[in-house]
């Protein structure tokens, strides 16, 4: 059986917590936790008195030159035209999701070994590997580095809210009700490529009444934290292997207003009925 | 050039100017207008091109320093078009009035070899087959408009005298923009334009030509999808310049169209996807790409935006969206659409300026610097329309 350590960039992101409250229903343990924090935390209040200062740093200036022309104009940053097709700020785990528990309480309070690191190193990852071979439960973000991908015995795993290989990139749960296919959570291994890993665990994300776009995400990040603590379960105890993705990778990205409105008139129209929500894949 | 004459050339010290100029270099434009108010803000502009001619055919372009160029045949030509959709769309007859106005100026100025010549009418220049192309597709729109056989005649005639420049490979080199290139499959697919409107009268052995040459020009294409031979301007050797590029794609997704050719079709997808990623990648493509389609960096430090490219890859995107069912062009095309249409959303009292969309961006970028350019403003427009539901349509190549 391999070894389950979550790797997670905060104390309490909510989709973490989701994990390790689904992953010890089904009966298991994870063996690990660590934590990202930058060592030299600042005192809130030291904080709150050097932002002013930081405000009137010079090379803050030109923003504010620039703000004021943008106001005296009635223009826009060009940056904010293309900040425009993001996810909307109310879109993320951290707004859709209830606030996660204190998991290094949590852990602690299990006796689960908590190791707090400043910078996720290859030399962290090595020495949390000497115990066998390990799989490593990402919620700190980002893409992991090459040297760390090729540590030895070491396994990083993300889930991603599409089916692999059709639905790679962003916003593809929103692409999926778009497309007209059934939306899926993929667990993966990760690899250099971006989504490019191998498959340890899919499932379908059921639709029940979602009637926005906000809802369809909270459903998505929701079954991905349930198929993310499936699928770990299954494959560290060899009850699953990795499946290497077909040829055919499609990549979607930041879903423009209008396509999104048309997501969401998609969704509507399917939640609308239960045999509706049930398209074929 | 020093920053001094720089301000004197393009006249930096007029309001207007130096907010646009300033503008740009801060990185600001225009707020997002909606489809509709941008194609408003186009046509605008596009009349006010028209305007200062006064001869029935538009403006090239307005230069910063100079103002108004005068008018220009072969941009004039796929105009008109353009601006017959337009009042098919909004139901002003104006802008069917201005196309025909615009397509009778043509009849005028045409060549007694057929050709007509190349720049604008201010400048002493021969025949152009890359310019006459265009007129064509004009002409043929303004037969299909009116019935009038003049225009379908005047186009045969401009045909006949194109196909008289092709060589034994199907390249235009003689008496063409630069020697001719990957852009004049835009010319063979004016030129199947002009075949599907004439039928029989356009000669049989001219189309097995026009088969034989898109052989050449495929050939073009390097197997990532980047063109050689797509740039007009020597200026950067080995750079393709992203407004010649949409040209390229356009006239290969016409020809696969009227022939039915789905290799044309499977050309354009190849450089297509590459300009879709790319594109969604950075959030901005370069004017100039080198042959691996890495930007080619005019200003320096980094490389400016040909807006006229912009809106020809919105166009391609929007026709490969419909003809393929794959909404991740239409996706990019928007964005594209909202890039163009922020920057173009420019207020001034200066009708060159107003509305006006530049040839770079910032402005001082090397494709038409310090410029409006018609062209740009002609496939914004035509991008609109699309976006829209209007505007010519596609049928997928069997």
């Amino acid at each position: 059986m391999k070894r389950v350590v979550l790797l997670i960039g905060g104390r309490s992101p909510a989709h973490a917590s989701g994990f390790v409250q689904a992953y010890e229903q089904l009966g298991g343990r994870p063996d690990a936790l660590l934590l990202l924090e930058p060592s030299a935390r600042r005192p809130a209040w030291v904080s709150a008195l050097l932002r002013p200062l930081k405000a009137l740093r010079p090379g803050r200036w030109k923003g504010y030159a620039v703000d004021l022309v943008r106001g005296l104009t009635g223009t826009q940053r060009m940056a904010a035209l293309k900040a425009s097709w993001n996810v909307p700020k109310g879109e993320s785990s951290w707004a859709l999701l209830p606030p996660g528990i204190d998991l290094v309480a949590h852990a602690q309070g299990k006796g689960i070994p908590v190791h707090i690191r400043p910078a996720l190193k290859a030399s962290v990852i090595e020495e949390l590997c000497r115990q066998g071979p390990t799989v490593f439960v990402l919620y700190a973000g980002g893409v992991i580095p090459d040297a760390l991908l090729q540590v030895p015995g070491a396994e990083f795993v993300n889930a991603h809210m599409g089916a692999m290989p059709r639905y790679r990139g962003m916003n593809v749960i929103e692409w999926a009700v778009l497309e007209g296919t059934v939306p899926k959570v993929s667990v993966m291994l990760m690899t250099a490529a971006i989504d490019g890993g191998d498959v340890i665990f899919e499932r379908e994300i059921p639709l029940d009444g979602e009637r926005t776009l906000a809802d369809l995400r909270r459903t998505g990040f929701l079954h991905c934290y349930l198929a993310m603590a499936e699928g770990v379960f299954r494959y560290a105890r060899g009850l699953s292997v990795a499946v290497p993705q077909p040829k055919g990778a499609r990549y979607y990205y930041r879903m423009h207003g209008v396509l999104r409105q048309r997501s969401q008139e998609a969704l509507r129209q399917r939640t609308a009925s239960p045999a509706a929500a049930r398209v074929a894949p | 050039m020093s920053k001094f004459a720089t301000i004197k050339e393009h006249r930096l010290y007029r309001p207007g100017h130096a907010r646009k100029f300033i503008g740009d270099q801060l990185g600001l434009v225009g707020r997002t207008p909606r489809p509709e108010q941008a194609l408003r803000n186009v046509f605008e502009w596009i009349a006010a091109s028209f305007d200062a001619g006064g001869d029935g055919g538009s403006s090239a372009y307005y230069a910063m320093g100079r103002g108004w160029k005068a008018s220009y045949p072969e941009t004039t030509g796929y105009l008109i078009p353009t601006m017959l959709d337009h009042a098919r769309f909004t139901g002003e007859a104006a802008w069917s009035q201005r196309a025909m106005r615009a397509a009778d100026w043509l009849l005028g100025i045409q060549l007694p070899g057929g050709g007509w010549q190349g720049l604008q009418v201010d400048v002493t220049c021969g025949p152009r087959v890359f310019n006459t192309g265009m007129i064509l597709d004009g002409l043929v729109a303004a037969h299909a408009f009116s019935g009038d056989d003049r225009y379908l005649e005047a186009a045969l005639r401009g045909a006949g005298w194109a196909m008289e420049q092709m060589d034994a490979n199907g390249f235009f080199v003689e008496n063409n923009v630069s020697g001719g290139g990957s852009f004049d499959t835009l010319v063979l697919a004016c030129l199947l334009l002009v075949a599907r409107s004439a039928g029989p009268r356009f000669p049989a052995e001219h189309l097995d030509r026009i088969r034989r040459a898109l052989e050449s020009y495929l050939a073009l294409q390097r197997p990532n999808g980047w063109f050689e031979r797509c740039n007009f301007h020597t200026s950067y050797p080995d750079t393709a310049l992203l407004h010649h590029v949409g040209y390229t794609l356009d006239g290969l997704l016409i020809c696969a169209e009227v022939l039915g050719e789905r290799r044309c079709h499977d050309a354009v997808l190849r450089a297509a996807a590459k300009l879709l990623s790319r594109f969604e990648v950075d959030l901005q493509l370069p004017a100039y790409s080198k042959p691996d389609w890495s930007p080619y960096k005019d200003l320096g430090g980094g490389a400016s935006l040909c807006l006229t490219g912009y809106s020809q890859l919105a166009i391609v995107f929007q026709k490969i969206a419909r003809a393929e069912g794959d909404l991740r062009y239409l996706n990019a095309a928007l964005k594209l659409n909202d890039i163009v249409g922020s920057i173009a959303h420019f207020r001034s009292a200066d009708r060159g300026l107003r509305y006006g969309v530049p040839g770079a961006y910032p402005i001082n970028g090397n494709y038409q610097r310090f410029q409006m350019v018609n062209w740009a403003a002609k496939y914004h427009a035509e991008s609109l329309l699309l976006s829209l539901g209007h505007g010519r349509s596609l049928r997928v190549p069997a």
